[in-house]
């Protein structure tokens, strides 16, 4: 890899990095639709290498505030997962879990912390399942950790634990949207730059594999 | 020059600005702005730093990527707008962190890092830090007036309070 150029990936590899995000993708949002018993859809991912500073631009409006739950993992597979919601649809997915007013996004009780905190949680854990059995890689959830606050501001903090010594990191992005309520998601996939020959390999596209 | 469109800085990155232009950064979490300010030239520069040091890492393209190699380069830049390096002050923002990472425990987090360095090398060039709102839980918006030389500093739940 050329870490000032970024790293170069064939259009096949980079189908495969979409894939492997498809299929986590699919898994979380199954898991959103039991625990609301409702249906729930999502995007097609996309796999994008970016610099680090121009991926913050993913964030979307870069101050908005977010719920963002961030599940990182090692293993033989390193890097960061992070599921945002806006204040609306955090609220709407609380309200439905817990069957009660919610408080304003920055005022949440233990209570409504606790059930997003979960439920973050176990979407991305079952992504991560998912992942580890389509790759064959061992890979190790850490603890979930909930952060509300401006999403750049969240990005930019994962951004630059996830990529502290390259210039360039793979985003696997997508949306997912449950029907009843509109609430919408965004995942972002940020394996650590060293890390995406491994993944390749395992996915057996990569160079070597 | 347009007051309506304060000149954007990005993350590794710095720019220069004199009056009417304002300098924005928006989303600062564990990233420290560095402002710093010449009150007679009245020009103003921002760097928006990533991480504390340029020879722990592998190369970069981008000087503005570390706190050693941005605040000289956001100096030089200055002081081809006509700034005095003896004259400049300083305001340094941000460097929180938003997630209860474990293992910072013992190391420190990469925002308090930044901060340590950003003021390590600030005190090293003997530039004056006149304030400063860094580390904490809370990510920050700022906007550096280059006429006035305030910079205002936003968050999700104080508001704006300028330094």
């Amino acid at each position: 890899m050329n870490r000032l150029q970024g790293p170069q990936f064939s259009k096949m590899e980079m189908e495969a990095l979409r894939e492997a995000g498809n299929i986590g993708v699919g898994r979380a949002a199954t898991v959103l639709s039991q625990v609301l018993a409702t249906r729930v859809e999502m995007t097609v991912p996309q796999a994008q290498i970016r610099e680090v500073w121009d991926a913050l631009e993913l964030a979307g409006g870069k101050e908005q505030l977010v719920a963002a739950l961030c599940l990182r993992f090692c293993g033989q597979l390193k890097g960061s997962l992070l599921l945002m919601f806006d204040e609306e649809a955090a609220a709407s997915l609380l309200e439905r879990m817990l069957n009660k007013p919610i408080s304003p996004l920055l005022e949440l009780d233990e209570l409504e912390c606790s059930a997003l905190e979960e439920l973050g949680n176990m979407m991305l854990a079952n992504f991560l399942t998912a992942l580890s059995e389509f790759s064959g890689l061992y890979i190790r959830p850490m603890i979930p950790l909930l952060a509300i606050d401006m999403a750049g501001a969240i990005l930019e903090e994962i951004l630059v634990q996830t990529g502290q010594n390259y210039d360039h990191a793979l985003l696997i992005t997508t949306d997912i949207v449950e029907s009843v309520g509109g609430a919408q998601g965004h995942i972002l996939i940020l394996p650590e730059a060293r890390q995406l020959e491994v993944l390749l390999k395992a996915l057996g596209v990569g160079r070597g594999a | 020059m347009n007051l309506s469109a304060p000149i954007r800085v990005s993350m590794a990155d710095f720019k220069v600005a004199k009056a009417p232009s304002q300098l924005i950064t928006t989303g600062l979490g564990s990233c420290v702005g560095v402002a710093l300010y010449d009150p007679v030239a009245k020009v103003a520069g921002l760097a928006h730093i990533m991480l504390p040091d340029s020879r722990q890492g592998l190369p970069s393209s981008k000087p503005g990527k570390f706190a050693d190699t941005a605040i000289p380069a956001l100096i030089a830049e200055m002081e081809k707008a006509g700034a005095v390096k003896s004259r400049l002050t300083a305001k340094i923002v941000g460097g929180a962190q938003m997630f209860n990472f474990l293992e910072n425990n013992s190391v420190g987090s990469i925002g308090d890092r930044n901060v340590e360095a950003v003021v390590r090398i600030l005190n090293e060039l003997a530039i004056p830090i006149l304030a400063q709102d860094t580390k904490g839980r809370r990510g920050r918006t700022i906007t550096f007036d280059p006429n006035s030389g305030v910079l205002s500093v936003r968050t999700v739940d104080s508001g704006v309070k300028e330094l």
